[in-house]
């Protein structure tokens, strides 16, 4: 795996780490929906893609697959519509989270999001989204083919350009191995 | 919902339209899963009068306890019924994601029995069952057939396994297929599924699968993921690919060295075949099923023939075996096989068949309508192909019906002289009625898990293994070091199961009837569980049952042992050869073809050697049955094994047909 598992409910969580983002590359995507399961199960317990804050997005026909997650958008429509305050930013962290204390299970920020993130949990009778695990994604951790990180948004997408780029330029062949 | 299972088994009789369902748990502590629990619900249901394509022959789709979690390869569903193929069990096993869906939707089995009086498909979410009208689909190919489902239901997340147009006409060979290439395809359980007038069966789920202990089971699920990419051929699998694997066993003479291929020197002069070539060229991805870090399935796009998948055995067939070079009509075929819902190893062994016949003068084109039999024609191939699953003319039909069939039709229409006093049947590449896959079976252990498999065909079957094949390839790229530590690594492997110094050596007959009784017990249990055989010692990706029951333990929140997992999948493979005793299976059905024996390999590394004649395999199955704790004379499992497994009442049941070996009228243990 590539990272460490954490145990649910440990005392020592820390919270999402700010500046962090999680980066998708649906290049390297399988369809194996292990995130969608690592990730109900670490939420609720249960091995349950219903319930999960990941999804895959298939195109099966063509093998075409990509997880699909929140954003954490800068101008999040949910917090916008939200009328509880339950969807907030977290000041912190600077996540987007759902608090499910304050959450009245209204489902608006179901409609407002135009990505489609939040699912809503039949069982809490509330709206569930991606917390970043409290900074220790467990979908990036069960990933065996890479196609989730966790990184500094400054890392963003460094590692398709420069695939990309050794391809445009004809650097592949030449490129040691590893690269 | 209980903890892991659904909890319950959805029992259809198609003919009344009657729905029931029936709870998993007296079931599940003795057979666990997937592939026992199927082999106890036929057990129970089928027998020597069932008539495979009638309406009394029942169908299960069984998923494991661990299949949609997150453990490895948990994606699995077994599927059994009467085989029209063999008469025996029909067992195949289908990926994908469909028995997650069906977890999901709080169901561990759905068993068909009856038959729909027009073709109707399945409809399953969470607690509705319906069986609806299929008549539309009727005729489309898998792939349609699923977008249609998938439309007509509103909802892109239903899984849908379905047949294709050979299913429909019960062409024997037919599959059950689910998403672009994962099908359960061999021994015919598509005809099973199109003579119940059933299309598809469409899944949907959002129940989940409860888990006692959600961290230890975390834990135990990543711990096997990290035991399999630890391992020794974790790189070839993944990183080079399966099909990769098999371009290295056919060049070492491993699959395509038997009979149809001795005559070929060179069998690809040019080397269009050059698998690696055409996957740089048209590759894209490779993906696997649900929840594997293996991903065995490459995916292509080529201009002209679209996308579609190849994986390991759908390469070697439709090439070597008949002697087709051209890598483009290969794809064409596989995905036409694909879109058909057929077999591809029993086509491509069907055809060869056929081609030999008429390669050695034995038939002309007037039994074969009009089509000319020769050796890698592309207009043969696709016509005998499609003369297969249409059955829409005399030559389609009988091949359709299997190797039998076709043989008595050449058998009655040539003259005995031209057929050299024989049956064109001593032609036939099959083990009771199965067409046979390209690995060769001159390899000693080989030889055995053809002979002595639960549906007589050796790598996906469960008793057989893969050290024989393993120590023999050259990947493109290796050096002799590399293969010499390869094999060394093999034979240790071997040593250590064993205890036995030369185990892992082909040519030696020493120890092979404990591996592949060792490979059956491990294979079995990942059938059990629901999860992909693949990733077991079998293939040397190293999940042990100690893997097995961690996770079990951890998900059911109770103790479950490595012995008792290990018995039970002894168990399930008591009742599993019971059955097929009953339905008629002895010793001397337990064989490969007569003209292999004896032969040398003809290609490659171990050319002119190997070659197990008859009494090597007796002596073999001797020891075999002898592990098994099954009759020699007969092979059937004796009264006090079946007594020490719990198993007394289907002891009396073969008691009472008179084929219980070393019953002599007590009432025993009981």
């Amino acid at each position: 795996m590539n990272g460490h598992a954490f145990r649910r409910g440990a005392a020592s969580r820390a919270p999402a780490i700010r500046g962090k983002i999680l980066l998708v590359d649906q290049e390297r995507c399988d369809g194996c929906a292990k995130c969608a399961e690592a990730c109900s199960l670490f939420h609720t317990g249960t091995s349950d893609p219903a319930r999960s804050r990941i999804r895959i997005l298939g195109l099966e026909n063509h093998q075409l697959f990509a997880p699909s997650t929140c954003q954490h958008c800068e101008t999040p429509f949910c917090t916008e519509a939200c009328p509880t305050r339950a969807c907030h930013r977290d000041e912190e962290s600077h996540a987007v989270l759902i608090d499910p204390e304050v959450c009245m299970g209204c489902k608006t920020c179901i409609v407002a999001c135009p990505f489609g993130a939040p699912t809503f949990d039949e069982l809490e009778g509330v709206s569930i989204k991606c917390d970043y695990c409290q900074g220790e994604p467990q979908c990036v951790a069960v990933c065996e083919p890479g196609a989730i990180s966790y990184v500094f948004s400054d890392e963003n997408n460094l590692r398709r350009r420069r695939r990309h780029g050794l391809k445009v330029y004809g650097w592949r062949h030449a490129a040691s191995p590893g690269e | 919902m209980s903890q892991l299972y659904g909890g319950k088994i959805l029992w259809i009789d198609l003919s009344s339209g009657a729905v029931i369902t029936k709870d998993t748990s007296g079931y599940a502590r003795n057979y666990i899963g997937g592939r026992g629990i199927n082999a106890r619900i036929m057990y129970e249901n089928v027998g020597p009068q069932t008539d495979a394509l009638g309406p009394q022959n029942i169908i299960a789709f069984g998923t494991g306890p661990l299949s949609g979690t997150l453990f490895p390869g948990c994606s699995r569903t077994d599927v059994m019924c009467k085989s029209p193929v063999t008469n025996l069990i029909a067992n195949a096993n289908v990926g994908g994601d469909w028995a997650a869906e069906l977890k999901y939707a709080g169901f561990d089995h759905v068993v068909l029995t009856g038959r729909a009086e027009h073709p109707v498909y399945l409809s399953v979410r969470n607690d509705i069952v319906e069986l609806k009208d299929a008549r539309h689909l009727w005729g489309g190919t898998t792939w349609d057939t699923q977008r249609t489902i998938k439309a007509e239901l509103s909802d892109p997340e239903v899984k849908v396994l379905c047949i294709g147009p050979a299913g429909e006409n019960m062409s024997t060979f037919a599959t059950v297929h689910s998403n672009v290439g994962n099908s359960a395809s061999r021994t015919g359980v598509g005809a099973v599924l199109g003579s119940k007038n059933v299309k598809a069966l469409a899944v949907r789920g959002t129940g989940g699968v409860a888990v006692a202990d959600p961290d230890a089971f975390f834990e135990a699920c990543v711990a096997a993921h990290d035991t399999i990419k630890g391992a020794d051929y974790y790189e070839e699998l993944a990183t080079l690919g399966v099909v990769q694997a098999e371009y290295a066993y056919v060049l070492s003479g491993i699959e395509a060295g038997s009979d149809a291929h001795d005559g070929v020197r060179d069998l690809d002069p040019q080397g269009t075949t050059d698998y690696p070539a055409f996957w740089k060229e048209y590759g894209h991805k490779r993906t696997g099923c649900m929840g594997c870090p293996v991903h065995c399935m490459e995916n292509y796009d080529v201009p002209g023939h679209g996308s579609a998948v190849m994986s390991c055995e759908l390469y070697t067939q439709l090439t070597w075996e008949v002697r087709n070079f051209d890598m483009h009509l290969l794809y064409d075929l596989v995905k036409q096989c694909m879109l058909m819902g057929i077999d591809n190893t029993s086509t491509a062994t069907m055809i060869q068949f056929v081609m030999q016949l008429y390669d050695l003068g034995i038939i002309d084109e007037s039994l074969t309508d009009g089509i000319r039999m020769e050796w890698g024609s592309k207009e043969a191939i696709h016509g005998a192909l499609n003369a297969m699953v249409l059955r829409n003319t005399e030559f389609g039909d009988v091949l359709a019906q299997g190797m039998k069939a076709t043989a008595e039709y050449f058998d009655s229409r040539v003259p005995s002289e031209r057929r050299g006093g024989t049956s064109t049947y001593e032609h036939a590449m099959q083990v009771n009625n199965n067409p046979m896959y390209g690995i060769n079976p001159r390899m000693n252990a080989m030889a055995l898990g053809y002979a002595i498999g639960r549906r007589s065909d050796c790598i996906t079957d469960l008793d057989t293994n893969q050290f024989d094949t393993i120590t023999a390839p050259i990947y493109p790229g290796w050096t002799e070091e590399h293969r010499l530590a390869e094999v060394e690594y093999n034979y240790q492997t071997a040593r250590d199961l064993t205890g036995l110094q030369n185990a892992g050596d082909p040519e030696s007959l020493e120890g092979k009837a404990q591996i592949v009784h060792d490979m059956g017990i491990h294979t079995g249990l990942s059938d059990m569980a629901g999860t992909c055989k693949w990733h077991t010692k079998w293939l040397f990706l190293d999940l042990r049952p100690e893997h097995y029951a961690k996770a079990l333990t951890a998900g059911l929140g109770r103790e479950v042992s490595e012995d008792d997992l290990l018995r039970a999948s002894l168990r399930m493979r008591h009742v599993e050869r019971a059955l097929e005793c009953k339905m008629g299976r002895r010793r001397e059905n337990d064989t490969i073809p007569a003209k292999e024996f004896g032969k040398p390999v003809s290609r490659g590394l171990w050319k002119g050697k190997l070659g197990v004649t008859r009494e090597q395999l007796e002596g073999m199955k001797d020891e075999y049955y002898t592990l098994r704790g099954w009759d020699l004379e007969t092979g059937v499992p004796t009264a006090a094994t079946l007594h020490e497994f719990g198993l007394d009442d289907i002891a009396s049941d073969l008691a009472e047909r008179g084929i219980l070996p070393g019953w002599t009228g007590e009432d025993f243990g009981r």
